[in-house]
């Protein structure tokens, strides 16, 4: 078994006993399962999985930190919602008004926020996909 | 003292007290709100410095442009003051000013960074300090990618020896202290060098893997260690602030309650005191009238 914690600057989001988890490196995803060599490692924007006995839950993360030795995994990261968090009209409509504002405007940071933002709701909608097609399976 | 006056005086502090008590309530409410962010905040900085700690061991500070910095022709300091934008906070703001006085008996080898009005103000009214930049917007925390960035600028001169940040850290509502954190260079970094032996033989950072490579995590962690630390003090000295000014209008409206008091009591005094002279003054009118 793990012991699995996931942080962000807001709060301690997730802390559990898990199988595995599933992370979105910058050189890949990698799993990480109990008995992993120590390794301190950068995460980029994506889906983490965690394994459990039974059940699969997932997270949809920004980018950070992880760090494991094997018995624990710490992972840091600037985000963190879980599919109870999201609201899948609510990402759809992001993306919309966001690649309205790309459109629309040629300001450098307004450009950089839609883009990032836009990043973020395919995330969420990639993780809500993923929950999707498990319950259907 | 007249009556009238004294009723005009219960009136103008019943007013006072329901400002004082507005301003309570409200500051009760910002001070649940901060305090919960300062409390859910720590996991991710003690997180990021344990991080930190078990990568010093393994890196060498050739991989961080921050650990190359030369700072050997540099002579002066730079201080970051954390303080408020409003007032009526207690002694939030007097007792951190106390401090960075007794830890500095002079300021002519300091550059003072203001973070909040009321600190910019303070020391731009004190001789020889000189305040090279003020970040003071309406939401202090917002302000931390701007002053980290400015922070790492100036550290990237060469001109200072050392960066540190000054502000009220909070402990509990009742409580809070003022400390001096050295920002840059950093000092976790030194710390476990010392340790280093101890560390090697422990089983833990061993064989530790990076992943892509030192290099680029290190640097990555080490900035947003050093963020997320200005972070917490600007979230931490927010807490204090809106604690202290809750503190501070609770004892107010005690004060106003109980001068009210005391005032409503003279003023019935003085009341029956005139029924009293009303009363005399008829009844030796009444008398005089009857003997003559």
């Amino acid at each position: 078994m793990l012991h699995l914690k996931v942080i962000t600057p807001k709060k301690l989001v997730y802390e559990e006993e898990v199988h595995a988890v599933v992370v979105p490196t910058v050189a890949g995803e990698i799993t990480i399962l109990p008995k992993h060599a120590d390794l301190l490692s950068l995460l980029k924007e994506g889906v983490i999985t965690i394994k459990k006995e039974k059940e699969i839950e997932y997270l949809s993360v920004g980018g950070g930190y992880l760090e494991t030795d094997g018995k624990s995994v710490h992972i840091l990261v600037s985000r963190a919602y879980g599919q109870d968090d999201i609201n899948e009209d609510r990402a759809k409509e992001a993306i919309e008004s966001a690649q309205k504002i790309l459109v629309e405007t040629n300001d450098k940071q307004e450009r950089s926020e839609a883009l990032s933002s836009i990043r973020r709701s395919t995330i969420d909608m990639k993780m809500l996909s993923k929950v999707r097609r498990r319950k259907s399976s | 003292m007249n009556i009238r006056t004294v009723r005009k005086k219960i009136k103008s502090i019943k007013n006072v007290k329901k400002i004082t008590k507005a301003m309570q309530m409200v500051s009760a409410v910002k001070m649940r709100k901060a305090q919960q962010l300062e409390l859910e905040g720590r996991p991710y900085r003690d997180g990021l410095a344990e991080m930190i700690s078990t990568l010093s061991t393994k890196i060498d500070p050739s991989h961080s442009k921050l650990l190359q910095v030369d700072t050997s022709h540099a002579e002066r300091e730079l201080l970051v003051v954390v303080s408020s934008n409003k007032g009526l906070a207690g002694a939030f703001n007097v007792s951190l000013f106390r401090k960075i006085l007794s830890l500095y008996p002079s300021f002519s080898h300091v550059d003072i960074v203001g973070v909040g009005t009321k600190g910019s103000q303070f020391f731009g009214r004190l001789k020889d300090t000189i305040i090279i930049a003020d970040f003071s917007g309406n939401n202090l925390i917002l302000e931390t990618s701007a002053l980290f960035d400015y922070l790492l600028d100036q550290y990237y001169t060469g001109t200072y020896t050392s960066v540190s940040i000054v502000y009220n850290e909070f402990i509990s509502t009742l409580r809070s202290d003022q400390v001096k954190k050295t920002l840059l260079p950093l000092t976790i970094m030194d710390s476990s060098k010392t340790a280093k032996d101890d560390i090697k033989e422990s089983v833990k950072g061993a064989d530790l893997i990076i992943e892509p490579s030192p290099k680029e995590i290190l640097e990555e962690l080490l900035k947003s260690f050093i963020e997320y630390t200005i972070r917490g003090a600007l979230i931490s000295s927010e807490a204090v602030e809106h604690s202290m000014r809750m503190m501070a209008m609770k004892s107010a409206t005690d004060n106003a309650t109980e001068l009210i008091y005391e005032m409503t009591l003279l003023a019935n005094r003085l009341r029956q005191e005139k029924i009293t002279n009303e009363l005399l003054d008829m009844i030796t009118a009444k008398e005089s009238v009857e003997t003559s």
